[in-house]
């Protein structure tokens, strides 16, 4: 009878543990959807106003601040936003922020809500003058954000998606990818690319594209120098722990 | 007798309403973004001096700081009919109240030092429509001088002599080392536009440079280079923190100067020219505290290409070491440290971590915990159900 109350009590525990796993999981995924949401309507903004016209020519409409009418409505919701960022075929489609450090937008949304996702944020270094935008987004295990980053690892990707979509408020932008590397953060070899945010000289520049192409999973055969704006996606790789997986691109439509 | 008074009458009329109709009246016209608010209009002629105008009901974001760390405030100045160049700045000023407990001939009262300390309540930046920071408060100069307002210089309009509009975003947030026992003189504060005409041909008492003055070229402590000014009288001097000093004369971005941000000081008229040799700005400098007509200091992004051209000695400090505690780098180049951001973070790379971008929700592991506690639930019913 003792046993009967003990493997009852059990019973009531481990079931108490999965609702709670059931509630946990299930916030998760509620979470992550509604910020799929949300950035789907902050895309709906943005595709009121069409990148390329039907003759293929760039639409620079702007509002009276300069801005580009596609994210000037964004711009007035939330003032750090520094530009938009797309890669075709994967769930890259995000609005890019930029605050006073790098940890404010890890886990918060466009309206500065607290979101476990956060939103892809520009290193706080990254200021205009810079020759490198290093911008930084999770990598969620429900496939947003830049998780599909990942699929860069397979050449066979890179050779149909060669090119990434990054527009700053005033300009649009096309960056063709020179490298993607992998790195571990704290390991004696770890390349600290994130020191390179504010590239403002030729020799840092070379610096770090030396270092790029070295660690290149592959050869693009594509190459950069000094003068040519660079944006390096950065997002954590799970083949261990603490890995960072990077592209690193160059802007080719001015 | 008559005919001849009323002639007398006439022609004087004539001429002063001659007078009056050539006269330079400029016009000024502020407004905000705000859909259907009433922009703020005034005229001002050369002989006006400086002519100080209230915008504080344009400054209607200012109530969200409330709520958010930072809020932008659009203004958009519109100059007209404007026979002079002329200097535009923002001034927050404290309201000189009438006390009524004093006499008539204190009328005035004198504002508390937490009234002083409001000038300093909002940290500001000004970015123009193209996304220049055009003042930086980073890099202001501390002010310890006992004055009723604060400036903040917005450059120069109308120096083409047509109608110009400029556009200025004014970021605003509460500066954390201002207590918060100043809000309320804060909240309390005058929000201006100051405008005052500048005659840029006279208006400055520019020292004289000597003729006689030997052409050279001095660098004191940069090993690295020896600037070649664009003219042979021209004469740069680069300090060990990368503050440049440029003599009267011409001098080219890349070659001359290091590419970046700098703040000017000095005195005198300072002319910038684009790579296509377009003008970008003129600046008024003048000394601190100076009563002349100008700017005490102006940030300005140098791009390479560009020249400079000032009339008299002309001090470039960059940007980051104009506020930097630390000791400077042994590197004079400007570019390396210039417009970042984040100012408490420091530069250098061993502080500096990489974001944990890693999603470590242990999502997988607690589904699969789930499972298991299910796969224990049941069995543990299956064998009391056996033992029964």
């Amino acid at each position: 009878m003792k046993v009967k109350k003990i493997l009852t009590l059990i019973q009531v525990l481990l079931i108490l543990f999965i609702v709670v796993c059931c509630i946990f999981v299930g916030k998760y995924f509620y979470d992550c959807k509604n910020a799929q949401v949300e950035y789907e309507n902050l895309q709906d903004v943005v595709e009121k106003y069409p990148r390329v016209d039907a003759s293929g020519n760039y639409i620079e409409e702007r509002d009276d601040n300069g801005i580009l009418l596609s994210y000037s409505n964004l711009y007035k919701q939330n003032n750090d936003m520094v530009g938009w960022i797309k890669i075709s075929d994967t769930k890259i489609d995000y609005p890019v922020v930029r605050s006073k450090d790098n940890e404010y937008y890890l886990h918060r949304d466009f309206s500065k809500n607290s979101q476990y996702s956060g939103i892809p944020f520009m290193d706080y270094e990254s200021q205009d003058i810079s020759s490198n935008y290093i911008i930084y987004a999770h990598n969620m295990k429900d496939g947003s954000m830049f998780a599909d980053l990942l699929k860069y690892e397979d050449k066979s990707f890179y050779d149909s998606h060669s090119t990434i979509i990054f527009d700053d408020l005033y300009e649009r932008g096309e960056y063709q990818i020179l490298g993607v590397f992998t790195t571990k953060v704290g390991a004696n070899n770890e390349f600290r690319y994130h020191d390179y945010a504010n590239i403002t000289d030729g020799e840092k520049f070379s610096e770090y594209i030396k270092k790029v192409k070295e660690l290149s999973c592959y050869d693009t055969g594509i190459t950069a120098e000094y003068g040519d704006k660079l944006i390096t996606l950065s997002t954590c790789a799970y083949h261990t722990s603490n890995e960072r997986f990077v592209v690193v691109a160059k802007k080719i439509i001015k | 007798m008559k005919k001849l008074l009323s002639g007398i009458v006439s022609f004087a009329v004539m001429i002063s309403v001659s007078v009056s109709a050539f006269a330079a009246t400029g016009e000024i016209s502020v407004k905000n973004n705000i859909n259907g608010s009433e922009p703020i209009t005034y005229t001002y002629t050369e002989k006006s001096g400086q002519v100080v105008k209230s915008v504080k009901t344009l400054m209607t974001k200012l109530s969200d700081l409330s709520k958010e760390d930072s809020v932008i405030q659009t203004l958009t100045v519109t100059s007209k009919n404007a026979d002079l160049p002329v200097s535009v700045k923002l001034r927050l000023e404290i309201p000189l109240e009438s006390d009524t407990q004093t006499g008539p001939q204190e009328a005035v009262s004198t504002p508390s030092p937490d009234e002083y300390l409001a000038l300093d309540y909002y940290d500001i930046n000004v970015i123009d429509a193209s996304g220049n920071k055009i003042y930086s408060d980073e890099d202001a100069m501390n002010d310890d001088s006992q004055n009723t307002y604060r400036d903040i210089p917005l450059g120069i309009m109308n120096e083409s002599r047509n109608d110009e509009n400029q556009i200025f975003n004014i970021e605003i947030s509460v500066d954390d080392n201002v207590k918060s026992s100043v809000e309320k003189y804060a909240n309390k504060l005058d929000w201006c536009i100051v405008t005052e005409a500048v005659n840029l041909s006279t208006a400055q008492p520019v020292q004289s440079i000597a003729p006689t003055a030997t052409p050279s070229v001095t660098v004191t402590t940069v090993p690295t280079s020896t600037p070649q000014p664009t003219e042979e009288s021209a004469e740069v001097k680069e300090d060990k923190d990368g503050t440049v000093t440029l003599s009267k004369g011409k001098f080219l971005v890349g070659r001359d100067i290091d590419e970046g941000r700098y703040t000017m000081t000095g005195e005198g008229k300072v002319h910038v020219y684009t790579s296509e040799d377009v003008l970008k700005t003129s600046i008024v400098l003048k000394k601190k505290g100076s009563k002349n007509t100008g700017v005490e200091k102006y940030v300005i992004n140098l791009q390479e290409g560009e020249t400079i051209e000032v009339d008299n000695d002309t001090v470039l400090t960059p940007y980051e070491a104009s506020k930097a505690t630390a000791k400077p780098t042994s590197s004079p180049k400007v570019s390396s440290s210039s417009s970042s951001k984040a100012t408490s973070k420091p530069s250098s790379t061993s502080e500096k971590s990489n974001p944990k971008t890693g999603d470590n929700m242990p999502v997988t592991t607690l589904i699969s915990l789930s499972v298991i506690a299910i796969g224990a639930v049941i069995f543990i019913e299956i064998k009391k159900r056996k033992n029964d």
